[in-house]
């Protein structure tokens, strides 16, 4: 439970960026990657950073879109207060132009980019997505050339 | 408010970066630069702006996390989740044991039956859908014991779309019938003239419409 209190700020995050910020889009998201968490945390041995691992299992969640609530007896929901302080939060002008650029990414960009945003280390990054450092920073480089065309051809 | 350690001790000051707080003279207390690459002709750039918005979004989702109550979410017994990845070895499992019976059935009645073209069909289908649910089986098993925090999509998903499956279930029904379908003279359907075919599919269809 406290490893969830930690990795809060984390989970709405990835929630509010592979969704389309749809209410039950979002809390479904947030009760699949909170499922995920909580059935993959026995197998964490400190391998890397906490945070690290949490990004790691919900990008997979996020990503596979891992639907299986019906079979987990849990009930973990994500309260429409809550929710409606994200909602209004996303919706400010400037993020909301962000998630709206954000949007046309591929899932990894979208991951790789998150990380970059949370000012997360190039090697944590590596270690959360499987890939080299320096595939990290080429990678990103790349993202941020794609979103500067983005931004410029939707203005 | 609970603070999210982990994020704040592990973000690190930002090396041999373009940074639009540099650029354009705001410099975060958190992260100081060092060897940052500085444009002028970078300073406003609506982009590096969008970042620097996410910044202070991103402190306000750390606030609503901490507000956000807990407490009643329940959590059942790990013993009675089956993650999925499980779940799927035993579906491949029990599908490839099922294609095994059959074959295996196949082999041994055969001595009942007249081995034809739509036999060696339904028996070539069968061998084929027990080797894709061994491999699936294999991947799923060692995708289980990769490194828990690894990262992967997977490029190759056998992945069948609900009208997809009906095609195959109505295919597999169909060659069942042509094979085991007795008609009057003791052959199978396919040896059967056509009005022993239409005797025989009729029985059938009497058949299927009072099970459903």
């Amino acid at each position: 439970m406290e490893m969830l209190r930690r990795s809060g700020s984390t989970i709405f995050k990835i929630c509010l960026m592979f969704t389309d910020r749809d209410p039950e889009n979002v809390k479904d998201m947030y009760q699949d990657i909170v499922c995920s968490l909580w059935e993959s945390w026995p197998r964490f041995r400190g391998q890397c950073k906490e945070n690290t691992w949490v990004y790691s299992i919900a990008f997979n969640t996020a990503v596979s879109q891992v639907r299986h609530r019906s079979l987990s007896p849990m009930f973990l929901p994500l309260d429409d207060d809550t929710y409606n302080n994200l909602a209004e939060e996303s919706h400010n002008g400037l993020i909301e132009r962000l998630y709206e650029l954000i949007d046309r990414l591929s899932p990894p960009d979208k991951a790789l980019l998150l990380l970059y945003l949370d000012r997360v280390p190039a090697r944590e990054m590596g270690l959360a997505l499987g890939i080299s450092e320096a595939a990290v920073n080429h990678r990103i480089e790349r993202i941020k050339d794609k979103l500067k065309t983005l931004n410029q051809n939707t203005i | 408010m609970n603070k999210n350690v982990n994020n704040v001790s592990e973000r690190q000051p930002l090396n041999n970066t373009t940074l639009s707080e540099a650029q354009c003279g705001e410099v975060s207390e958190k992260q100081p630069l060092n060897n940052t690459i500085l444009s002028e002709a970078q300073c406003g750039d609506p982009l590096d702006e969008l970042m620097t918005a996410w910044q202070q979004h991103s402190d306000r989702i750390e606030q609503i996390a901490g507000q956000h109550d807990l407490s009643h979410i329940k959590l059942a017994p790990r013993l009675f989740v089956l993650s999925s990845r499980r779940r799927r070895i035993l579906s491949s499992l029990a599908m490839a044991l099922v294609c095994l019976a059959a074959i295996v059935g196949m082999v041994i009645l055969r001595q009942h039956y007249i081995s034809d073209i739509f036999e060696q069909l339904f028996f070539a289908f069968l061998a084929l859908l027990l080797f894709v649910t061994l491999i699936q089986c294999l991947r799923q098993i060692f995708l289980l014991r990769r490194q828990p925090f690894s990262f992967h999509l997977s490029p190759i998903t056998f992945h069948l779309s609900p009208y997809s499956r009906a095609a195959v279930f109505a295919s597999i029904v169909v060659m069942f019938l042509f094979l085991a379908v007795p008609v009057q003279n003791g052959r199978a359907m396919s040896h059967g003239s056509p009005s022993h075919r239409s005797a025989a599919l009729t029985s059938v269809s009497f058949v299927l419409s009072h099970i459903q």
